[in-house]
């Protein structure tokens, strides 16, 4: 089936459906070819790089979930005040890691 | 000469300062679906052109990209940069291609009904022949669920001016109504 293109030119300023030429419709048929394989591409770098961000959102929820608990005393209640410190500037190590990585895959993506 | 001062009531406009200002060259509504919009014959007289698009497609999907093309040269000589945001995320779309892609422009078929999506794109020295041409473009549209915004630029590699766009869907064809407007700005 050959398409048809709205031309809009001098002779006709509002416009006329024009049969495409074979040439036309050749180089039509390959640019959709490449839009549908350039959409898929962008649909899933999108999704994988939402799925990687909410990856980091989770892990750093639960690093300050951690962090708290340690805190509180509900984890690692028999631990003392020195090895909780300990534990808790890994993790602080961790949360400023992931934002460090974070920070410089927003600015390149 | 001096900045161009206000005008007053009785002033009469001579033809050279209205050729400084901005005019309405093409501006057509698609009678029927069609596979692309054929901008041809532009005038290469003027400092700088904006072509405003809405539009919207009809293949089975929510949204596609919309392409442009210039003087139709489909060559892999377009370089640019996309940057569009959603209440979804954002992303960026980039590199060499063999026409401008303008992603998430058009709604589509399974989009909700009556949503059009729109582009503003900007040529300036679009008849100059010095240069390569640099273009920049707005644009919004609507996907499966939200509103999407963006922004494009990059260059065309080439030095002709351009006295042809063409606008084609990724996918499927504009459906009747869509719109196309060309300005001329300056002389």
């Amino acid at each position: 089936m050959t398409d048809m293109r709205w031309e809009i030119s001098p002779d006709f300023p509002s416009g006329h459906l024009v049969p495409l030429t074979t040439a036309e419709q050749t180089q039509l048929d390959t640019d959709r070819t490449a839009a549908a394989t350039a959409a898929a591409t962008t649909a899933t770098t999108t999704a994988n790089q939402q799925t990687l961000q909410q990856a980091v959102q989770n892990r750093l929820a639960g690093i300050r979930t951690a962090r708290q608990a340690i805190a509180a005393g509900t984890i690692f209640a028999g631990l003392t005040a020195n090895e909780k410190a300990v534990i808790d500037g890994l993790l602080q190590d961790d949360l400023r890691l992931i934002r460090l990585v974070t920070n410089l895959y927003d600015a390149t993506n | 000469m001096g900045w161009l001062a206000k005008w007053n009531v009785g002033d009469v406009l001579t033809a050279a300062e209205l050729n400084k200002s901005v005019g309405l060259v093409a501006d057509s509504t698609l009678g029927g679906a069609a596979a692309t919009i054929d901008l041809t014959g532009l005038p290469t007289t003027y400092a700088a052109l904006l072509v405003l698009v809405e539009g919207r497609s009809d293949t089975a999907a929510a949204f596609t990209t919309m392409l442009a093309r210039f003087n139709n040269d489909s060559g892999a000589n377009y370089s640019y940069v996309n940057f569009n945001a959603s209440a979804a995320g954002t992303f960026t779309v980039g590199g060499g291609a063999t026409s401008i892609e303008l992603d998430h422009v058009l709604p589509a078929a399974t989009a909700a009904a009556s949503n059009a999506g729109m582009s503003a794109l900007w040529i300036p020295a679009y008849s100059q022949t010095t240069f390569f041409k640099s273009f920049w473009a707005g644009q919004t549209g609507y996907d499966a669920a939200n509103f999407t915004s963006g922004l494009v630029g990059g260059r065309w590699a080439s030095t002709a001016a351009i006295n042809r766009i063409t606008l084609l869907p990724g996918a499927g064809n504009f459906i009747a109504g869509s719109r196309a407007s060309v300005y001329v700005l300056g002389s």
